[in-house]
């Protein structure tokens, strides 16, 4: 199988062998694939310790970082970002996601105008990292000058290769050999500007700076920086487009959630995010794209310890992969687990996108609580300013690049409210 | 360009660090971990630029900067 499929596969596994954890083979490798709520948390959570991260072919591809890292390798990467991503400006980013998905939303209004019938992920992408950079290092993104296909073509890269055999040397493995070193030397070239003088002050900045100028942390501020966008932002835009589709499938819950947001501008212009934060329903409808489509669709771990789980023994050394595309979908939890239901659970204890989708226990994820702000805002903008129509019925096939992409864009045009 | 600068070139994009962080003598090890995708794209570009193949021995004797751009003149 091409790494690149493994979300097709994933939506296959939780449909044809729902609410079970299954013994797969991953280009030969035996993995140990997991669908079901209670093994994920036993993995995740009650035995963490047991398991380490699996993460050598994003290493390999994108370097170390806190995103890759365990131990105390993790602990000094994790120092570095965490303080920021937990005590950050909701009114700050509320206000910059918003200014920025209008951005978006003019261009995305353009390209339809001028007949594509597709969102553009690069829109998307770009909004989301000009917030974090805007954010967390104080300065506009274009002011970088980075291309950030550069930084995608990188990260499709680590994807692309993350499941083929060590060892593996054939032509077609040659020709990607040859263009990763070129790809990094573009990338590092782009990253220059945040060793500059002339950057503008940012904490997070200078403490990466100084951990990169000590030589026994083995951070390197480029890899870290690239964690960043690719954590922080990418994961943002794929779920704003996987948004952008759900509207555009269920029209009345686009007209709904629109005649709520325009109900409440006035309120989101005086007082920013704590009137968004009261839009409940929002927050439903994001819990249910995650859920439904989750970003990040699994992660790998690598049994380090004897273990026995749910009846079965773990032996050091075994894969295993969480699946959220089956945890989230388990029709133990749900009647109908493939539809969007904005209905809020009845139990605390059914999995639901928002609790699940960035992760659970010890190494949840870091972003979670800014993620949800600026997605929060990104739709609440894009509601306002533009209407979303279908422009295929065809079920989505996937593309893994990191996170999970819909293969050929999501098939909507984007169009103005008065029309 | 040199056969030094030429060394630290490769290994800028093969290890995916900043040119400026590679020292003329320090070992490859000690820039960054050498994973197997790594020491493959050193192999690739190496051969790519000298034109021709590297013989296994001598790429696995290799430690330092240095001896990598001792390498490249070797073959050239």
């Amino acid at each position: 199988m091409l790494s690149t499929e493994v979300c097709n596969a994933l939506y296959r596994y939780a449909r044809e062998q729902n609410g079970r954890n299954l013994d797969i083979e991953l280009n030969g490798v035996p993995v140990l694939l997991i669908q079901r709520h209670e093994e994920a948390e036993h993995v995740l959570r009650a035995r963490a310790g047991n398991y380490r991260k699996n993460m050598d072919w994003f290493r390999q591809a994108l370097g170390s970082s806190r995103f890759s890292e365990d131990g105390a390798a993790w602990e000094v990467r994790r120092h570095l970002t965490h303080e920021y991503f937990t005590h950050f400006d909701r009114e700050r980013t509320c206000r910059l996601a918003c200014r920025y998905a209008h951005e978006a939303t003019l261009k995305l209004l353009e390209d339809s105008g001028d007949g594509s019938i597709h969102i553009d992920d690069g829109v998307l992408r770009s909004m989301a990292v000009s917030v974090l950079v805007e954010n967390f290092f104080n300065l506009p993104f274009r002011d970088t000058g980075i291309d950030l296909q550069n930084i995608a073509e990188l990260m499709e890269y680590g994807s692309a290769y993350s499941f083929v055999p060590a060892g593996r040397t054939d032509a077609l493995y040659r020709d990607a050999l040859r263009r990763l070193p070129t790809l990094r030397r573009r990338v590092l070239q782009d990253l220059r500007v945040f060793r500059s003088a002339h950057m503008p002050q940012s904490r997070m900045l200078d403490g990466m700076l100084a951990a990169d100028g000590l030589s026994d942390t083995g951070v390197v501020l480029e890899h870290e920086l690239l964690t960043f966008f690719a954590a922080g932002a990418e994961t943002s835009a794929a779920t704003v487009g996987w948004a952008i589709y759900l509207l555009a499938h269920h029209p009345d819950i686009q007209d709904r959630l629109r005649d709520h947001a325009i109900r409440i501008h006035d309120d989101v212009a005086s007082n920013g995010w704590a009137a968004l934060v009261a839009f409940r329903e929002l927050a439903q409808f994001i819990s249910e794209v995650l859920r439904l489509y989750p970003p990040t669709p699994l992660i790998a771990r690598l049994a380090i310890a004897e273990d026995h789980m749910n009846g079965r023994d773990i032996a050091p050394g075994q894969n295993v992969l969480i699946s959220f595309v089956g945890i989230q979908h388990d029709l133990r939890h749900r009647a109908d687990p493939w539809r969007l239901n904005l209905e809020e659970p009845a139990r605390r204890s059914i999995p639901t996108g928002t609790n699940t989708a960035f992760s659970f226990g010890p190494r949840i994820c870091g972003g979670k609580h800014f993620a949800l702000v600026e997605i929060t805002a990104f739709l609440y903008t894009l509601l306002i300013h533009a209407r979303f129509e279908l422009t295929s019925i065809e079920p989505p096939r996937f593309h893994w690049k990191s996170q999970m992409l819909r293969e050929g864009g999501q098939p909507v045009k984007v169009l103005p409210l008065r029309s | 360009m040199t056969a030094m600068q030429e060394a630290k070139e490769i290994l800028s994009g093969c290890l995916f660090v900043p040119i400026e962080r590679i020292g003329d003598d320090v070992s490859m090890q000690s820039i960054k971990e050498l994973d197997s995708l790594s020491f493959a794209a050193i192999t690739v570009e190496l051969e790519d630029r000298v034109g021709r193949e590297i013989d296994p021995v001598d790429l696995i004797k290799l430690r330092t900067v240095r001896d990598l751009a001792g390498l490249i003149e070797r073959y050239r």
